[in-house]
């Protein structure tokens, strides 16, 4: 431990905020779920995601980490609309090394009353050391309590072949690094494409991550991907923000959410 | 704007060096510990590091240690290292990982600026010699 890894995991030192997840069909762009998001202290160089969780593997304060996520991921998941689902993300180390992961899991989803048909837990740094029966056996329980289990960052480092074969996730999260660009990229097409398919074949679902540009979107909508996270619909809310998202997509105007796939229009934003 | 990190585990030093340094309008990030620094390292980039040598994690002064993981990283920041060791083999040992100067602590913000300011002013930059 130290100094900043101590202020970090004190209770108030992570804030999670949540994006929407959409699933974009002919017409409409519907609330799907939400994928929360944790950030350090404002101002700090903890407040990027990327410096954050890059400093905890440096630390090896991962599980440690992971337990704090999940409880003010789980307290501020009581603010979501109800039954929206809502995903949160995990190291496979701390599935594969900490044995009392499920029930303290099951405690805090008790605590706040939350069931765990809601949650979906996002494999992160899956290296194929915690590939083990260990980590198998946890998420055979998980699933087992009605968890879902998502492998994030796919097509990158660890989130391989391999992780797909052995984890049998329920869904596959597109890395934004191929959906960046994918609109003027064959070649990111061809990887969006085989991982659609791939999910398709194994019967997991395929989220796109990082969609910022409504070309993005048509370029993923084009290769049969239909939920869609990023920037082009929003950002990471509030929890309590989220449910005014969900409200607009049930209204009969949606507005700038209103949507026609690709092959139904010619031309321009429906 | 020139992106400054400073790298010191005295919270208070580390504060005093980052405010100087962005009110002479440096882009400055601070990290206090060895692991905080090379993260920042990781997903940044920067024009020149200030470095104290004298980072302990528990087990030791690990400034050095992290020496070559900013030449790897950020191969053309200029790299200007601190520390109260006056051991001309620290000194020694801290050009030949990389580092581009060598001060002993203390020093005054000016003179630090000065020395500073030889390394990542425009018109030097690092693969020009």
């Amino acid at each position: 431990m130290s100094a900043a890894l101590d202020r970090l995991l004190a209770p108030g030192g992570l804030t999670p905020m949540f994006q929407p997840v959409f699933q974009v069909t002919a017409g409409t762009a519907q609330l799907a779920s939400v994928e929360a998001l944790v950030r350090g202290p404002a101002g700090s160089n903890f407040e990027r995601a990327d410096v954050l969780f890059d400093y905890v593997r440096r630390k090896r304060a991962e599980l440690e980490t992971d337990h704090a996520c999940l409880s003010t991921i789980l307290a501020a998941a009581t603010l979501l609309p109800g039954h929206l689902r809502f995903s949160a993300n995990v190291h496979a180390v701390t599935l594969s090394r900490d044995p009392g992961f499920v029930d303290s899991l099951l405690d805090r989803l008790e605590a706040q009353r939350l069931s765990p048909s809601r949650l979906t837990l996002e494999i992160v740094e899956h290296a194929p050391a915690f590939a083990d029966d260990a980590l198998f056996h946890t998420l055979d329980v998980l699933r087992a309590i009605g968890v879902r289990i998502a492998l994030d960052d796919v097509g990158l480092g660890m989130s391989n072949y391999r992780m797909v074969l052995d984890l049998r996730p329920d869904f596959l999260k597109i890395d934004r690094y191929f959906v960046s660009g994918a609109p003027s990229d064959e070649g990111r097409r061809i990887v969006i494409e085989s991982i659609e398919l791939l999910g398709r074949r194994f019967g997991a679902r395929v989220i796109a991550e990082g969609a910022e540009t409504r070309e993005e979107v048509d370029a993923c909508l084009g290769l049969g991907v239909h939920l869609i996270q990023g920037h082009y619909f929003s950002g990471a809310l509030p929890a309590a923000a989220i449910g005014s998202v969900a409200q607009s997509d049930t209204a009969s105007d949606a507005g700038a959410r209103q949507w026609r796939t690709p092959a139904a229009v010619s031309g321009g934003v429906a | 704007m020139k992106r400054l990190l400073i790298v010191d585990d005295e919270p208070n030093v580390l504060l005093g060096m980052k405010r100087y340094f962005r009110s002479l309008g440096f882009e400055v990030d601070g990290a206090e510990e060895r692991e905080e620094a090379e993260a920042l390292i990781a997903h940044s980039r920067y024009d020149g590091v200030i470095l104290d040598l004298c980072l302990t994690t528990g087990h030791g002064p690990d400034g050095l240690e992290i020496i070559p993981y900013i030449r790897s990283h950020c191969p053309d920041a200029r790299l200007l290292v601190l520390s109260a060791v006056g051991a001309p083999d620290t000194q020694s040992e801290a050009i030949r990982l990389g580092a581009d100067d060598y001060l002993q602590k203390p020093q005054g913000l000016a003179e630090l600026h000065r020395h500073l300011r030889a390394l990542i002013e425009p018109d030097t930059p690092r693969h020009a010699s």
